[in-house]
């Protein structure tokens, strides 16, 4: 190697983790603020400059957002329904995506499109009949009105089966056969773990949406004490009055979970791709 | 195991015809159940007024002649169609090319690039809309603070003038410049969400396929086009649908930034963010509902256009 | 024999307790912030004087409170017992059926009539002549304006004085052209009047006894006094008199708090505000005055009304009335939240009377008594919405891309008959 094309090897190098860096401080800056948010007052968040270091409101934000809602009864409510939200739609939608990607049935391109053609439908207008029917279900006020009907997504079984497409070979699964494992043990044995990246990236999708899930919170959740954690911090917001600081303070309180549950999807990502590696 | 073996060849057959069927049931089920009726309750809508309170009343086909006469119904179409193309295929190339460098061992702290691009999906929209105005304000901006010592420069004022723009610039404050300034958000907010997809699917490619091409002297260059983009295909091809979808049905960025109005003239106004005003707003919900179908048809065209395209290329 | 006795005497009481229990009324009122606290404040009260009402207040944020109560009437779900909504949004949620008629027994609401400030009265009305919603709380508004930057600018200061030069609208935009002032020498104006000039088109369309639209339901947005209005806008902002900043961004409190513009028109509450958090820095330094041409206004306010369908009608009036018909609930509203009184006995009481330190020892709240009880009650009309819409749209083109006010307003009510379907 001569000792240009090491310089310029250099200096590309250096630059790529210019652009990098630079994207870096764009698309974390904000989330960074979120939390110094938290510690300002009403005022200091509404400054210009912008304050970009910790103020000391955490304390009266903390209080204030605690005696307007039960906001730790929130986080709960919210943590537990995109759990189960995301295990329950990680299960049927690599299920069917298996079916989808691996058998050749009658059928199968008229009822794959007319499910992904449910996804096209603007759902706006949704949450009218949807309440109706939660009513007569009896599901107001019930975590599980906020999950069920989801559990089997267009949206995830979609993904996975494009996943599936590019990542595991079908060759695999007449080799299973030859070894004499049933239908669903291919599933569960064989293609699920091999699914790593793609589960991945559904959960983390799945469990983030259903803790933004706004509006299907505000129609079945009718009591604070069952409100969700976006639900609980729209109701501090008055005509005329908000307490941003203690609005912002639940926001950075609220994104924490999430936070690890993007970290604990990674790792499921690496892994996967480990697994991945060894028997591919 | 022996019990297995043990099964006649024919079950064999049996189960391997239904299976599929079984494995793919939960979701007609359930669409069935939680999905149709409120599908069928807007199609029976749409032939109807409804303010809500008063008894619904038919009216046939009139939601549907009134809108498709409607000038700012085809404004917000032809708005979500732009604002669609604006951010979606800047956001895909760049995540595609950020997929790709994160994936390569190019760069150390990968990682820790790749939670932070990701990190616009899980801010706060509250947060967004401050950081936001706090950058593109008027008075009291980044964007324009950054640009005050220009103002006196005359090739300064020029460029303004040639642009329609006057200092301080009102980056959401002008017909021609909302749009740029939304796709700036969008392309903020979900670059990094396409990036995750996009990274899943370059995953599950053996690095000593690229390692064998190295070793034949294939440049970072080669190694994008040539592998990683067509090993590619089926995920791009959930990424692009999605966006499609996801672009046609926008409503959280230029509502949050803009409020139901969608700025002046409406240049930020999307149909979904129309059909939201019409419905909930001005309490007209066959109207609403009749929007929503019209837009229905107007995504399954763009989305087996999409689907073509992808298709013919493989 | 001891033991039986007190046996006897716990069976009793506990015959008792839960025979309460089961007398009392539970019913729950759906609220915003803030007036879901200023309530909330007041419960002890209330259940001291009617023990037999459990009254439970479930809040939401503003909009998704409204929304909320769309949705369940649309689905025919129960409703709050007792509902509170906002100005904004009182016509379409009432226009029709649903709600209780307050006139009728067993409410009788009419013997309140003369309490209540007239044009908020009229505002809970249907146009047949119902009435459904239960006057709260109303918003005058007002001028808040800087005494020093006044001074700096070389005008007159004193709120007598401001008056005068506010006798009309031409001298209002007299008073912009010296207010702007370009204070470090760099040849850009840095002080302005106002921060967006669309707020004199939102003040003066509230202080007209005119609403959207006729009594034929026709509507009437371009009117010359709605195109006078979107003139006066558009000559300051073509003249750079406003400071181009939209309300209530991070950058208009900035301003405000800079001094960076002078002069606010809004409902009361914003003097609550101004010394919260936007500029509490700036106490003393304020004044209050009526708007120009002796115009007075109603920016905000809301309604408590009962829904047809509730189980406990009768509690629920109970709470509705000590809300809005009893002076002291009012009163205490208005200390613990700046929730300005409807009823005319409660703005009698002295303590209207303070000497505001934030406004300079003014006394602000006789001021705003006054414009309370001259603003007009302009006519709501379930298309309100769609007619706001059409005007924001017009005074957007008319102040940005510099159409015409005649003609954007033309087109505006063009675009109301279209949808006012």
């Amino acid at each position: 190697m001569t000792m240009g094309s090491a310089f310029k090897q250099k200096t590309q190098k250096t630059l790529l983790y210019a652009v990098l860096t630079l994207g870096l401080i764009i698309t974390a800056f904000p989330f960074y603020w979120m939390f110094v948010l938290a510690t300002l007052s009403r005022g200091e968040i509404f400054s210009f400059p912008p304050k970009l270091w910790f103020g000391d409101n955490l304390v009266t934000n903390y209080n204030n957002l605690l005696s307007f809602v039960p906001f730790f009864r929130n986080i709960w409510n919210s943590i537990y329904i995109a759990s189960m939200a995301t295990v329950t739609t990680l299960f049927f939608c690599s299920l069917a995506a298996y079916g989808f990607t691996f058998y050749n049935f009658k059928g199968k391109e008229f009822l794959f499109g007319m499910m992904l053609s449910t996804m096209m439908i603007p759902g706006v207008l949704n949450t009218i009949p949807w309440f109706i029917m939660m009513r007569k279900f009896g599901w107001v006020n019930q975590p599980r009105a906020l999950y069920v009907g989801g559990m089997a997504s267009a949206f995830g079984i979609f993904l996975m089966r494009q996943y599936m497409e590019g990542a595991i070979p079908r060759e695999l699964q007449d080799a299973a056969r030859i070894d004499g494992c049933g239908e669903f043990e291919i599933y569960w044995r064989v293609v699920l773990p091999l699914a790593g990246p793609g589960l991945g990236a559904l959960g983390m999708v799945t469990f983030i949406g259903s803790w933004n899930d706004f509006m299907g919170a505000l129609i079945i959740m009718k009591e604070r004490t069952t409100y969700t954690v976006p639900l609980a911090l729209r109701s501090l917001q008055g005509a005329i009055n908000t307490d941003y600081g203690a609005v912002m303070f639940g926001t950075a309180l609220g994104v924490l979970p999430i936070l690890i549950a993007f970290l604990l999807a990674s790792q499921q990502i690496i892994s996967g791709l480990t697994a991945g590696a060894i028997k591919g | 195991m022996m019990k297995e073996k043990a099964v006649p060849a024919s079950r064999h057959f049996w189960r391997r015809r239904v299976a599929p069927y079984v494995f793919i049931s939960p979701f007609f089920i359930l669409f069935f159940i939680f999905g149709l009726f409120p599908i069928l309750f807007s199609l029976w809508l749409s032939f109807h007024r409804w303010d809500v309170i008063s008894p619904m009343e038919w009216v046939g086909l009139e939601n549907y002649m009134y809108l498709l006469k409607d000038d700012w119904f085809w404004q917000s179409i032809s708005n979500t169609i732009k604002l669609g193309l604006m951010s979606s295929i800047p956001q895909h190339i760049l995540a595609l090319i950020l997929a790709f460098i994160l994936n390569s061992q190019l760069v150390k702290f990968s990682k820790v690039y790749r939670t932070a691009y990701f990190m616009p999906y899980i801010t706060s929209t509250v947060a967004v809309a401050l950081v936001f105005q706090i950058i593109f304000g008027t008075r009291y901006g980044v964007m324009n603070y950054l640009l005050t010592p220009l103002r006196d420069y005359n090739w300064f004022q020029q460029l303004l003038t040639w642009l329609d723009l006057t200092f301080p610039i009102e980056w959401l404050g002008r017909v021609h410049t909302i749009k740029p300034t939304l796709a700036m958000l969008t392309i903020w907010r979900w670059t990094g969400w396409n990036m995750v997809l996009y990274l899943a699917g370059l995953q599950s490619i053996p690095h000593e396929i690229y390692e064998s091409a190295k070793v034949d002297g294939a440049s970072n260059w080669d190694l994008f086009w040539r592998i990683s983009l067509p090993l590619l295909r089926p995920m791009m091809t959930f990424a692009v649908t999605m966006s499609v979808i996801g672009s046609m049905q926008a409503f959280d960025e230029p509502m949050v930034i803009l409020g139901t109005g969608g700025g002046v003239g409406r240049a930020g106004k999307t149909t979904v963010l129309y059909l939201y005003q019409t419905s909930f707003e001005w309490m007209d919900f066959g109207t609403g509902a009749a929007m929503s179908y019209l837009l229905f048809f107007l995504i399954i065209v763009f989305s087996v256009i999409n689907f073509r395209f992808f298709r013919r290329e493989r | 024999m001891k033991k039986l006795s007190v046996f006897f005497v716990v069976v009793a009481l506990a015959i008792v307790l839960t025979g309460t229990a089961f007398a009392k009324t539970k019913i729950t009122v759906g609220a915003f912030p803030d007036a879901d606290r200023a309530m909330e404040l007041l419960l002890p009260q209330f259940h001291a004087e009617y023990p037999d009402i459990e009254v439970e207040i479930i809040s939401l944020g503003i909009d998704d409170h409204h929304t909320s109560i769309v949705n369940s009437i649309a689905a025919g779900a129960p409703l709050p017992d007792v509902v509170m909504v906002e100005v904004g949004w009182i016509a379409r949620i009432t226009s029709s059926a649903g709600f209780e008629d307050l006139l009728q027994p067993p409410y009788n609401a009419g013997q309140y009539k003369d309490m209540i400030i007239p044009f908020k009265w009229t505002q809970g009305l249907t146009t047949d002549g119902r009435l459904v919603a239960m006057p709260k709380d109303i918003a005058p508004a007002t001028v808040f304006y800087r005494k020093d930057i006044f001074e700096a600018a070389g005008l007159p200061s004193e709120p007598e004085e401001v008056q005068k030069l506010f006798s009309s609208w031409e001298g209002f935009v007299d008073v912009a052209r010296q207010l702007k002032r370009d204070t470090d020498g760099d040849g850009h104006p840095d002080h302005w009047m106002l921060a967006d000039a669309g707020e004199i088109v939102g003040i003066m369309r509230r202080a007209d006894s005119a609403g959207f639209f006729d009594e034929n339901g026709e509507p009437i947005i371009n009117r010359p006094y709605l195109v006078r209005a979107l003139t006066i806008a558009k000559q300051i902002r073509d003249e750079g008199l406003d400071a181009k900043i939209g309300a209530w961004s991070t950058e208009w409190t900035e301003a405000i708090a800079r001094g960076t513009t002078a002069v606010l028109m809004h409902g009361a509450w914003m003097g609550g505000h101004l010394q919260g958090w936007i500029a509490p820095d700036t106490a003393g330094l304020w004044r209050a005055v009526h708007l120009p041409e002796n115009m007075f206004a109603n920016d905000g306010g809301s309604f408590l009304c009962i829904p047809s369908d509730g189980k406990n009608k009768e509690a629920a009036w109970e709470f509705v009335k000590f809300i809005t018909t009893r002076k002291e609930s009012q009163l205490h509203m208005f200390q613990s939240s700046n929730i300005f009184p409807a009823i005319l006995a409660a703005q009698e009481d002295p303590i209207y009377d303070e000497e505001v330190a934030f406004f300079g020892g003014q006394q602000v709240y006789r001021l705003w008594i006054e414009a309370a009880r001259q603003a007009p009650g302009a006519p709501v009309n379930r298309f309100d919405a769609v007619a706001q819409e059409m005007l924001d749209q017009a005074v957007a083109e008319v102040l940005q891309e510099g159409a015409d006010p005649q003609t954007a307003l033309d087109n505006a009510n063009e675009q109301v008959r279209r949808r006012a379907r």
